[in-house]
């Protein structure tokens, strides 16, 4: 294999589907979890019957592809990858052909489902959509391996800011809001992408909680499931300030106030779906009752932050934590237990992990 | 000659160089500065790691025109080096030996020369500063570079290792290859005797000599 390849595959390839296992683990769960095979095979061959059902696909392909980039030029600017910038010094046919195979392996899942999409609209004979969904896929991978080819061989500075992350210096700068400042730095598309989808979970458990008869369970699993959206969020803080905050601990800053830090850094997280569901429903719902499905969402965010700071782990390790822990909540909810417990429990394991990573 | 003209670096909104115009003849050169003065953002930019505002020339060759003929002459080792920790120093020699058209006779000898052959199959995240300080020197010397660019190259080396790097710039210098170097180490009573040293201060930098 040339190691040129070998070398950009690893870190680039095989770091996006490290990194994105959960994001896979959802897209799965979603497409195979709920839909059968014989409903696949029958939502293919309905969108195969008109071949500009086939352009909406595309245009998730290239939502996908977008998501692939941005992950391209945020490891592009991780200092121990400056040195990629050398792979200018190839020949452009190597280059190209490179970056080819990379942009394949990037967009395996599509690729592959855009054949079996193929395949659905050749055994219907709809020879139309089947071009346009294999010449689509080909452009749009021909042309995202261009626009890697060029961020490859690019010099990028390290700290580059978006002009719209201004604002966040009205911020504070403290223990608790530093990783928020992060977030907004070095992961603003996730970051954004992850409250989108968690503000859509909690915005249809308050419309559900309305439809039916004064169910608060709605609004807990709403903010439970929207947590498990988080839990990627909680792990990177996890991650921050065990790489960028290391030498924090040095400070002589008690256990505790260390935990409040934490705490308030998790509240300042999910502030967004809390305001959401106190907004949607402080008519409706007792305030107090809103506070405590809150603090059950601050205490269980505080729970995964604090799970993969106990030992070191992988996200693909991380994963199945939140996971297990969503599962099991949701019947816990679902069979009458109060938030307020829940969340106190939550928080006492976290307090106890976190002391448990201190004694070791 | 590297030359640099109408040169500016701005992070941000922030200039941190401006050099109007400088040429750097043929040989050994000292660059010296404070603590964030711009001595590595310099060397970052001449290695085609960092965008820059200006010219960058390697006598004819232009960084930004054709950057494959620029880096193939021009290399570099960073002061404090970082590889993802995934990555084994074989797997990044074998990178750099195929981007710098090495040769693995040249590795063996650069191999054996600063011990890099004991620990080159772990993953770099296992490595000492110092050892990878060494890894990142010997891939600053692989292939046939005109110009070898080596910020702080002495330090986290334990002293057995600075004779070996010294002897090695010495030896390179006397076939042709010029340096540009930054480091707070004074050469007074080194193996190394710079032809012309340089000071970078309000953001802009000026012979010594």
């Amino acid at each position: 294999m040339n190691p040129v390849y070998k070398v950009l595959n690893r870190i680039f390839v095989t770091e996006f589907y490290r990194a994105n296992t959960g994001f896979f683990l959802v897209i799965l769960l979603l497409v195979f979890g709920f839909l059968k095979t014989p409903e696949h095979i029958s939502i293919a061959g309905a969108l195969a019957a008109n071949s500009k059902y086939y352009l909406v696909v595309l245009g998730l392909w290239v939502l996908y592809s977008l998501k692939v980039y941005q992950f391209c030029i945020r490891s592009k600017k991780l200092p121990s990858l400056q040195f990629v910038a050398d792979f200018g010094m190839i020949s452009s046919i190597n280059r190209t052909s490179i970056t080819l195979l990379l942009q394949i392996g990037l967009s395996l899942p599509i690729l592959g489902y855009s054949l079996f999409l193929a395949y659905m609209a050749y055994t219907t004979h709809q020879i139309n959509s089947m071009i346009l969904v294999l010449a689509g896929t080909t452009l749009i991978t021909v042309i995202f391996s261009l626009f890697l080819q060029r961020l490859l061989i690019k010099p990028v500075d390290l700290s580059t800011s978006s002009r719209i992350m201004s604002w966040t210096g009205a911020i504070p700068r403290n223990l608790s809001t530093l990783f928020i400042h992060h977030l907004f730095h070095r992961l603003p598309i996730p970051f954004l992408l992850t409250k989108v989808f968690s503000l859509a979970i909690v915005i249809g458990s308050s419309a559900l909680y309305r439809s039916t008869e004064d169910d608060h369970r709605y609004l807990s699993l709403g903010i439970l499931l929207a947590i498990g959206v988080n839990s990627a969020i909680a792990f990177r803080h996890a991650e921050f300030k065990s790489n960028r905050l290391h030498i924090f601990e040095n400070l002589p800053i008690s256990k505790s106030k260390q935990f409040i830090n934490g705490l308030l850094t998790s509240a300042f997280i999910l502030s967004p779906e809390i305001i959401a569901m106190i907004g949607n429903n402080y008519s409706d719902v007792p305030i107090t009752k809103l506070f405590a499905i809150g603090l059950m969402g601050i205490c269980l965010m505080m729970l995964y932050h604090i799970i993969p700071s106990t030992k070191p782990m992988t996200m693909d390790n991380y994963t199945k934590y939140p996971f297990f822990l969503t599962a099991i909540l949701f019947f816990v909810i679902l069979g009458y237990v109060s938030p307020i417990i829940i969340g106190l429990i939550a928080l006492l394991t976290a307090f106890f992990l976190f002391v448990y990573k201190y004694a070791q | 000659m590297l030359t640099l003209d109408s040169f500016r670096k701005f992070f941000s909104n922030h200039l941190i160089l401006d050099i109007p115009s400088t040429t750097f003849e043929k040989g050994v050169h000292w660059v010296k500065g404070k603590n964030g003065s711009g001595k590595s953002t310099l060397f970052n930019c001449l290695a085609g790691l960092l965008p820059y505002s200006g010219h960058i020339k390697l006598e004819d060759i232009d960084l930004r025109k054709s950057p494959e003929a620029y880096k193939l002459k021009v290399n570099y080792s960073q002061s404090e080096p970082i590889y993802p920790e995934f990555l084994t120093g074989s797997d990044l020699i074998q990178f750099y030996v195929k981007l710098k058209k090495s040769s693995r006779e040249q590795v063996e000898e650069l191999d054996q020369l600063l011990g890099v052959s004991t620990y080159k199959n772990q993953p770099c995240g296992n490595f000492s500063s110092g050892m990878m300080k060494k890894l990142s020197i010997l891939l600053a010397f692989l292939g046939n570079p005109e110009w070898i660019i080596l910020d702080e190259p002495l330090i986290t080396l334990d002293k057995e290792s600075q004779i070996v790097v010294s002897e090695l710039i010495r030896s390179r210098a006397k076939n042709g290859v010029s340096f540009l170097f930054a480091t707070h180490q004074d050469f007074e009573n080194s193996l190394i005797n710079p032809d012309n040293t340089w000071m970078i201060s309000n953001q802009t930098l000026e012979s010594e000599l």
